[in-house]
């Protein structure tokens, strides 16, 4: 493990208890409700904030360590932040923004330029150095502040809420181009989020923080397999499947096919919620777009009712009431109608 | 947004001519002082009048004394705006409303004032006196002082608003970005901060050059020592009223060029 965050903080109504290890290579996502402590996660990590308890540690190195008296400050740390909102300096151009950390490591000016150029390049904004950060659009903003935060070369990458604050339809584009800065980085890589569909399409591992603390974290499959809250089960339990999608119907990894209201073409995620599954005894009648048979493989207990999983070509689990379990006669082997609305199934390039 | 160009069918103003006439009077209060100065400039004589070797030393005076006033708030007042936005204390508080004092202040208050704390018997003066046989009154440096005194409390208070309400989330990301302390208050903060600097600095620069009465009670009314424009205008009234009309037209005009480079930017620049 190669960033490992063993520590407490506490300001205010918010209480950290944090244990959290990101490996070199892996891209952790950090998800959970607003107010959880994401943020002040990513402050902690960058040095924004100190560790009251406990210690942060970077490969072999202290960052902050308050019982040693270790304290490295940000500036120190070679943390690269993309903020939430991008945070680009409104007096710099675009070029002279992301060539910023070139500077300030000591780069000369025409050096560092060139740096941020090609680094604009790379994230497809060549051309773009001699605007104004109010000259472009918020997609873009956040590009310019990838470009920044990866200029200056860091060891870690935290990604704070990137495609929070981008319109939707800017948000495709940036989440190929966080995905690609992603694979491409070599450091610990850590991904805040809320929306599950990010963390699935961008992270290797997920944990879930609530009231302070890692209430759960492991794969995507893990996680949604046995949720532990129904937090958890709302957000992160959803049905994940890899595929393509293709005039307005989904190809799943597995063969099933689903329509979808989507208009993306080619390699694609999809998500189904566990309640947007309706299970019948019977071919249901009516209209949903998406109808098919399919044998229970499992059926488990959580805090918010039964999840009840599928084999087959559409390994999907439906999430039901206890009661509806016993009304069905739901059990392990027994064959069921399922039943999903084409507007049901989130569709995200892959 | 901007409602304010929006022709509403609902009038905001009552009684139209009540307030139309009342808004005239008002500008007239404003504007007439200045028509009079104008109507009775010494036109043919100004050439003349600007020439006279006191009204130079005056000015050049004026200049020094109002420069370095500007000077002072740059080097004390910035670092005094900067460790009040820094938090809330009742120490910041305090020294906030001493800071600031001298923006309410009777000018000749404030002369009194600065003559018993720096004056030849004052709490300070007293003591430098003693030591070093040098004394404050009298002197440029007196003219200097009374003039920050009064001068940089509007740059205090300029800098901590701007320094208050921009957005230190930039600072952070500096931070991150490998910045030390000082390149981050260089190249984020200063920069970010700097409209409200500039207003704090000309306004500063303003009150420091019309600065009189505490002038008048500290520095005393040396020629070519600490008489300012202000000064040099005040004594000329009694004696060479053309000489007075014409420092006062040079200050209004001064005044004017301020004010509108404060509203409006620097001409071609960015407002």
């Amino acid at each position: 493990m190669s960033l490992v965050l063993r520590g407490a903080f506490a300001r205010g109504p918010l209480a950290l208890d944090l244990d959290l290890a990101i490996a070199t290579g892996e891209t952790l996502a950090l998800v959970g409700p607003n107010g959880a402590g994401k943020s002040s996660c990513v402050q902690l990590l960058a040095g924004l904030l100190r560790l009251q308890r406990g210690e942060l540690r970077l490969h072999d190195a202290v960052l902050d360590a308050p019982a040693a008296g270790v304290f490295v400050p940000p500036e120190a740390r070679g943390i690269g932040w993309l903020p939430q909102d991008g945070l680009l300096f409104p007096h710099l151009s675009v070029r002279d923004n992301v060539a910023y950390g070139r500077r300030a490591r000591g780069d000369a000016a025409p050096v560092a330029r060139a740096a941020a150029d090609a680094a604009l390049a790379r994230v497809g904004l060549a051309g773009f150095g001699d605007r104004r950060p109010q000259q472009v659009s918020g997609g873009e903003a956040q590009r310019v502040a990838l470009a920044r935060a990866l200029a200056r070369e860091p060891r870690v990458l935290l990604l704070d809420e990137p495609l929070s604050a981008v319109d939707a339809s800017a948000r495709v584009a940036l989440r190929h181009e966080l995905q690609r800065a992603l694979a491409t980085f070599a450091g610990p890589r850590l991904l805040v989020t809320h929306d599950p569909l990010d963390a699935f399409a961008l992270a290797d591992r997920i944990a879930v923080v609530e009231q302070g603390r890692v209430v759960q974290a492991g794969t995507a499959a893990a996680i949604g397999a046995s949720p532990r809250s129904r937090f958890v089960a709302d957000l992160v339990g959803l049905n994940f499947l890899r595929g393509h999608a293709h005039d307005g119907v989904f190809t799943a990894g597995s063969g099933g096919r689903l329509v979808v209201a989507s208009p993306i073409e080619g390699p694609a995620f999809a998500t189904v919620h566990p309640r947007a599954l309706a299970l019948f005894t019977s071919r249901p009648s009516g209209s949903p777009r998406n109808v098919w048979q399919a044998t229970v493989a499992a059926v488990e207990a959580t805090p918010s009712g039964r999840r009840v999983r599928f084999d087959g070509e559409l390994p999907l689990v439906a999430e039901v009431t206890a009661a509806a379990v016993a009304e069905l006669g739901i059990a392990v082997g027994r064959s069921l109608w399922l039943a999903l609305k084409a507007t049901e199934v989130q569709v995200a390039e892959a | 947004m901007n409602t304010g160009n929006t022709v509403h069918t609902a009038r905001f103003i009552p009684a139209r001519w009540l307030v139309g006439a009342l808004a005239a009077a008002a500008v007239l209060l404003f504007a007439l002082p200045l028509l009079g100065l104008l109507a009775r400039a010494p036109w043919r004589d100004l050439g003349a009048v600007l020439a006279e070797p006191a009204v130079h030393r005056a000015m050049g005076l004026s200049l020094v004394s109002s420069l370095a006033a500007t000077g002072c708030a740059l080097v004390f007042g910035l670092p005094l705006a900067v460790w009040l936005a820094s938090g809330n204390s009742a120490l910041r508080t305090a020294a906030r409303l001493v800071a600031l004092l001298p923006l309410v202040l009777p000018p000749v208050v404030a002369g009194v004032a600065l003559l018993l704390a720096f004056g030849r018997n004052g709490l300070l003066g007293g003591v430098v006196q003693t030591l070093f046989g040098a004394s404050l009154p009298y002197t440029t440096a007196a003219t200097v002082l009374a003039a920050a005194y009064m001068g940089m409390p509007f740059f205090v208070l300029s800098a901590e608003a701007g320094l208050r309400s921009f957005d230190r989330r930039h600072v952070a990301v500096a931070a991150t970005l490998g910045a030390g302390p000082w390149r981050r208050f260089r190249t984020v903060t200063v920069p970010m901060v700097l409209p409200a600097l500039r207003s704090g600095a000309l306004l500063c620069w303003a009150r420091a050059l019309g600065e009189f009465c505490a002038t008048q009670m500290f520095a005393g009314n040396v020629d070519g020592v600490t008489r300012t424009m202000p000064l040099a205008c005040g004594l000329a009234m009694e004696g060479d009223p053309a000489v007075a009309i014409v420092l006062s037209l040079v200050l209004a005009a001064t005044s004017l060029a301020a004010l509108t480079l404060l509203r409006h930017g620097l001409p071609g620049g960015r407002p």
